[in-house]
């Protein structure tokens, strides 16, 4: 036997023997290739090893044998290297750095520059793990990203959850999987939300619960106020999702038939009057006041949806059913007395907090901004002691900064500037723990040489800074830049010997977090 | 001298310490800092009273802490050198303690110098000779008991054999330990993991495998035992593949190989306690391949070596054996690489034609490294491989080992032609580095996310 013959075909014969061993498959007599005189064993070893050896150096494909991967067209520049080290270094940072990720993003789509290849994988792998990151690592790398995955054999990404997306013309709402129904039948109402309307009630009894609220809740799309028979009939559902569903969507016309029981209750609950002083009002003025008469429990508001909470927290279940109500009640129900006062009223009330807290949800509901407006300066001149009768604390403070937050950006960090230049730090303190996400580039500033004023000042101001734990959530809203973050890190140089441990790595967070984000867009430059 | 980032991170002893020398990587955290030609120093606060002062030299690398981690180099040293890679440390005079380690590194250098060349101890020949006769006779009985145990096998069957428990396998490989044999032991423990490792796509069956194991194993064994029909080269690789180390004096007696030596790839694989790291080199002009290994554990890492990215620009000696593969670091210089294609590669089939070559002059070869010049990525099909991803070119294609960072080498080569450096085991084929458009990317060496880095 000689080489080409034993390489041609040997080998699976000899592994077969060799798995059978040679006690019960002797090898073929020696054939001359192999040394003579080996026993069985020994000759099968020899034959395992040359054909093995022989196969492993023969073995080859043909070039034909490999489908190459289709070339990738560069979709742009590629980002600067210090840019591309630095998203490595987020996306090896993991879950708490996807809003940095995200930033890192924007900067990029916004100088017009790609994702370098050798980050792909990482990128890839990171947008699946933290799904609010995907919009961003899309615009930057999408089509790269795509390419990839395609390259590695995986089906793509499902679409996202984008109801007007829906998938094509004819897709059938009424089969598949839930996913697939729900964002058909999106499809369908953008298209024509009567006919939508219609198909859905005509079967809509045959439905599953889940499906059923899934529907209803994806009535969002193209609602209107021929669509409010159907959502009332739905309040009288078994399920309480459905029930749940429709009156969200019901709320959201606000001249609807549950809307407007609402206004109803709200008003017979509430009724302004007004209170003279002693000698017939030449002492004191007049002041505001609210009869409240607190709504009882009954079967038809638990179908409308207001059923006492077992866990309000303060006030009694009454006056927790009369703030659910305010909260669902469109302000147009208040609209024969200026905002101002009811408000007024309803700090001087015996249950001023479940109040106002029920108009502030309706107002955050309507986007209200002279409501708004109205509020937040009530609220102010009460916290400030310009309204007789009403007591300054904590909740009223709190209350005071969540109606500021409604206003408009431009008009919050207007009122936060002056509060700022008036000194009023603990009122501010709690302001900026909420408010508008990004903040502009001025009252940045603003804010930071207030820190820096503060942060020098008494022990007690630091602690309560210290406290309310704010600057942590901050470094995401403040404008970043580079005087941003070189003011930021003047604070923390200048912050007196024995402040708080807790305060130094609050603000060193905060100039850390800043110089990033200087720093970011610094190497896209 | 600078490292890259990716240089620095392989110094690091484990991932842990990777990730918190990032963290201290951030200039804020440092005071003090500066440099003086290729040593940089800077002062950290930790959690002891007093800062930490670390002090790295570059050329070295080298560095040492005032922190009491047992690691080498610390979190700090790491956090140092990072920062100098960032953005190069300004030149300032070095404080004393600097300055101090500096001394004393020189001194210490100076020292060995003048040791290596005093004479030798006069050797006692006749006790060196019993020596080497009583370790060949030891190497000789286990050889003749490796022998027996493989027919054994072969007289039950590879499908009994399959079914052994570890303790099997691993009792002959502690026989073949005690017998001065540790590379044969070392493939003896391989052969369980290969019949159990689960078939997938590119990969032999485990029998198949397990066969091949075996078959390369009975061939070192024959070798071993008519050491006197080889040549001395061969006869010299048949003696490293059992397991005899190459002495000092014998590699000092070894020619050198000058040439501009490409780091290609540096891989770390750890072995029980220790760390072995393999540094895979090509040359510039010849086209030769070299593969320096170096010994290190968590305390003492193996020596300084240049990174993936630089050229060694000095001289090698080979060990003995034939095909001359393995090699120390003589005197050379590390610099950056220039751009440009893959030294020494070349085409599917030619690499392939090398690959058998080094078959035939040294069967028992478990894996050899390829330069293959102007390959794309693609998907096989219509073999058994089929599915499998694969690279070729017009003259031929191999079957690419499964592994996470495929993806990575992937979406670098973007479906164009790239160079690849890798090992190849006769089934299939592990790449280790690439270089797409003049650059080479290196896998990272202790890194099993699917990442290429950029190195030059």
């Amino acid at each position: 036997m000689d080489a080409a013959t034993l390489a041609a075909d040997g080998w699976e014969p000899a592994l077969a023997a060799a798995l059978i061993g040679a006690d019960r498959a002797p090898p073929p007599a020696a054939d001359g290739f192999f040394p003579a005189g080996a026993d069985a064993a020994g000759a099968l070893l020899a034959r395992l090893a040359a054909h093995g050896i022989h196969r492993l150096a023969g073995a080859s494909l043909a070039a034909d044998a490999l489908d190459p991967v289709p070339e990738r067209a560069p979709e742009g520049p590629e980002c600067p290297p210090a840019a591309a080290l630095r998203l490595h270094a987020l996306v090896t940072e993991g879950y708490s750095a996807q809003s940095t990720v995200a930033e890192w993003c924007d900067c990029a789509a916004a100088a017009g520059v790609r994702v370098p290849s050798w980050l792909l994988p990482l990128l890839l792998a990171y947008a699946r793990q933290y799904p609010e990151t995907r919009a961003g690592i899309t615009a930057v790398a999408g089509p790269e990203l795509a390419w990839l995955g395609r390259a590695c054999g995986e089906a793509p990404d499902e679409p996202s959850g984008d109801p007007a997306e829906g998938s094509g013309e004819e897709a059938d709402w009424q089969a598949g999987t839930w996913q697939e129904r729900r964002a058909a039948f999106a499809g369908f109402r953008g298209r024509d939300p009567e006919a939508a309307r219609a198909a859905l009630e005509a079967g809509f009894k045959r439905e599953k619960a889940v499906m059923r609220e899934h529907f209803v809740a994806v009535m969002d799309v193209g609602l209107s106020a021929a669509d409010e028979p159907f959502l009332e009939a739905c309040l009288d559902d078994r399920a309480a999702g459905v029930r749940k569903a429709a009156r969200n969507r019901l709320l959201r016309l606000r001249r609807s038939r549950l809307a407007l029981r609402m206004a109803g209750r709200a008003r017979a609950a509430l009724a302004l009057g007004q209170k003279r002083g002693p000698l017939g009002g030449l002492l004191g003025g007049t002041t505001t006041t609210l009869a409240v008469a607190l709504p009882e429990e009954s079967p038809e508001l638990a179908r409308d949806g207001i059923e006492p909470s077992a866990y309000d927290p303060k006030g009694g279940r009454r006056a927790g059913l009369l703030r659910d109500i305010l909260a669902c009640a469109p302000l147009h129900a208040f609209a024969d007395h200026p905002p101002r006062l009811w408000v007024e009223g309803a700090l001087r009330s015996e249950w001023p907090m479940e109040i106002v807290e029920g108009l502030y949800a309706s107002v955050r509901d309507e986007g209200d901004v002279a409501w708004a407006q109205a509020m937040a300066a009530t609220l102010g001149d009460a916290f400030a002691g310009r309204l007789a009768g009403i007591k300054r604390t904590d909740a009223l403070l709190e209350m005071w900064a969540r109606a500021t937050a409604l206003l408009p950006d431009a008009e919050w960090e207007r009122t936060l500037t002056e509060m700022l230049r008036a000194r009023q730090i603990e009122a501010v303190i709690v302001m900026m723990g909420k408010g508008p996400d990004a903040l502009s580039e001025p009252f940045t500033a603003v804010f930071l040489d207030w820190l820096a004023l503060v942060t020098r000042g008494s022990a007690n101001i630091r602690n309560d800074l210290a406290r309310a734990w704010i600057l942590g959530g901050l470094h995401t809203r403040l404008h970043p830049g580079e005087a941003a973050a070189a003011r930021a890190a003047a604070v923390l140089a200048r912050l007196p010997e024995g402040t708080q441990a807790h305060l130094s790595q609050q603000l060193s967070g905060l100039a850390e977090a800043l110089e990033l984000r200087a720093t970011i867009r610094r190497e896209f430059a | 001298m600078t490292l890259t980032t990716a240089q620095i991170l392989d110094l690091a002893p484990d991932a842990a310490s990777r990730k918190v020398g990032q963290d201290q990587a951030k200039p804020p955290k440092w005071s003090g800092l500066g440099r003086s030609g290729t040593v940089i120093w800077g002062e950290i606060k930790g959690s002891g009273a007093t800062p930490y002062r670390t002090v790295a030299d570059l050329a070295g690398p080298a560095s040492k802490c005032t922190c009491p981690s047992r690691k080498f180099p610390c979190k700090h040293a790491l956090g140092l050198m990072l920062v100098d890679a960032a953005a190069p440390l300004a030149e300032a005079e070095a404080p004393d303690w600097a300055a101090a380690w500096a001394r004393g590194r020189e001194s210490r250098a100076a020292a060995a110098e003048t040791r290596a060349r005093e004479p030798a101890r006069p050797v006692d020949e006749r006790a060196q000779a019993r020596r080497r006769q009583a370790r060949e006779d030891r190497v000789a009985a286990a050889l003749d008991e490796l022998d027996l145990w493989l027919r054994d096998l072969m007289r039950r069957g590879l499908a009994a054999a399959k079914a052994e428990p570890y303790a099997f396998w691993d009792r002959m490989a502690g026989r073949l330990v005690d017998g001065q044999a540790p590379g044969l032991a070392r493939r003896v423990r391989a052969l369980p993991g290969l019949a159990a490792a689960a078939p997938g796509p590119g990969g032999p069956r485990p029998e198949a495998a397990l066969g091949l194991g075996l078959g390369r194993l009975a061939l070192l064994v024959r070798a071993a035992r008519r050491l006197d029909a080889l040549g001395p080269e061969q006869a010299a690789g048949v003696r490293a593949a059992v397991g005899r180390p190459v002495g000092a004096e014998e590699m000092a007696a070894r020619p050198d190989h000058a040439d501009d030596w490409a780091v290609l790839a540096t891989t770390v694989e750890e072995e029980d306690r220790l760390v072995a790291r393999t540094v895979w080199l090509a040359g510039r002009r010849t086209g030769a391949l070299a593969q320096v290994v170096d010994y290190g554990t968590a305390a003492s890492p193996p020596p300084a070596a240049p990174a993936a990215g630089q050229d060694f620009r000095g001289a090698l000696a080979f060990q003995p054996g034939d095909p001359p593969l393995r090699a120390a670091f003589r005197d050379g210089t590390s610099a950056r690489s220039p751009a440009g294609p893959l030294a020494g590669a070349v085409g599917v089939a030619e690499a392939l034609d090398g690959y058998a070559e080094a078959l035939a002059r040294a069967p028992w070869t478990e894996r050899w490294p390829l330069c293959l010049s102007g390959v794309r990525f693609g998907r096989l099909r219509g073999t058994e491989a089929a599915g499998a991803y694969g690279v070729g070119d017009a003259t031929g294609c191999l079957v690419l080992r499964p592994e996470p960072r495929l993806p990575a080498l992937l979406a670098v080569a973007a479906g164009r032609p790239v160079d690849l450096f890798g090992l190849h085991d006769g089934i299939a084929f592990a790449p280790l580095a690439l270089v797409a458009e003049g650059s080479l990317y290196a896998l990272p060496a202790q890194d099993p996310r699917p990442l290429l880095m950029r190195v030059a």
